[in-house]
């Protein structure tokens, strides 16, 4: 017997999967068909990656992100280049990047400092750099 | 008035599957079903499932059995079936998920979304279409583009691609 489960009849289901994935498989995923990249272009996707290992979660911060250009940016700009710096300096043998991003990044004073970083980027693209 | 005998009759419920096959359970451990659990609301104690085939329903007791018995004492052996239960192929993860979705068991949607982010994490965009059968509607310059925009994501990790669909 065949399944009869086709996932993009299911985007509740789809959406739980991708809520799951680290950026760079959601970024894989963006290329699968148009439904899937309309799902990742949905910030709250980022929003959820981006924090959901922060506890509790950072309170009133959407409204500046959202200001600033949205998580999806923030991750790309801020999150992603970290998680790239500590995966180079991890010891073998060490935990996997979900384990990094939990037990080193993600205190409150990480996020204060990835939100500053974002500020700074929104200013030299909108203030310096004239737009885009 | 002397009490009934200490082992009171435990309420059973009947959950029959699409192909009309017949299994016994305790209300109490089939109530984690949201599903389930609104149609013994309203009094039903044989529950028809007509989207759930029989093989699919009994993983399902089995699984809502194990959760249904969930001590403090016994949370590592629960993680361990767990970790057994997800290991499966890609179609009968799929004939779960679409049941477990019905039935609004959400521990059960949890397990297994997880297993499919686990499993899909490192392959490729061809593997992820094999395994969920879906077709690339993209024309070749979105797709170029759409690629280009995520050049980023192909590049990283690129050594550890995985192009299986299974």
């Amino acid at each position: 017997m065949g399944s009869n489960f086709f996932i993009n009849d299911n985007q509740d289901v789809l959406i739980e999967i991708l809520k799951r994935l680290d950026g760079r498989s959601l970024g894989v995923c963006a290329c699968v068909c148009k439904l899937w990249c309309g799902i990742t272009r949905n910030d709250s996707l980022w929003e959820h990656l981006c924090f959901r290992h922060v506890s509790p979660p950072p309170e009133g911060v959407r409204t500046v992100v959202v200001a600033l250009g949205g998580y999806r940016r923030l991750y790309m700009v801020c999150v992603r280049p970290v998680l790239n710096r500590l995966r180079k300096w991890r010891p073998i043998g060490m935990e996997t990047d979900a384990e990094i991003v939990r037990r080193v990044y993600w205190t409150r004073h990480e996020v204060e400092l990835s939100l500053s970083l974002f500020c700074v980027d929104y200013y030299e693209r909108v203030l310096l750099g004239g737009g885009g | 008035m002397a009490s009934s005998s200490k082992t009171e009759q435990k309420k059973m419920l009947i959950l029959k599957s699409s192909e009309e096959e017949e299994f016994e359970i305790e209300e109490s451990i089939a109530v984690q079903s949201g599903t389930i659990k609104n149609m013994v609301e309203d009094d039903f104690t044989l529950i028809p499932l007509p989207n759930v085939d029989t093989e699919t329903l009994i993983k399902i007791i089995k699984y809502m059995k194990k959760h249904g018995e969930k001590t403090k004492s016994n949370e590592k052996d629960i993680e361990e079936f767990d970790k057994e239960f997800v290991k499966k192929s890609f179609t009968e993860l799929k004939e779960l998920v679409l049941a477990a979705n019905y039935l609004h068991i959400t521990s059960l949607i949890d397990l297994l979304c997880q297993a499919f982010a686990d499993r899909i994490k490192n392959k490729s965009v061809k593997a992820i279409r094999e395994i969920f059968g879906i077709p690339n509607d993209f024309t070749p310059e979105e797709e170029a583009e759409v690629y280009e925009q995520h050049k980023w994501a192909h590049e990283e990790g690129k050594e550890h691609i995985d192009h299986s669909a299974y």
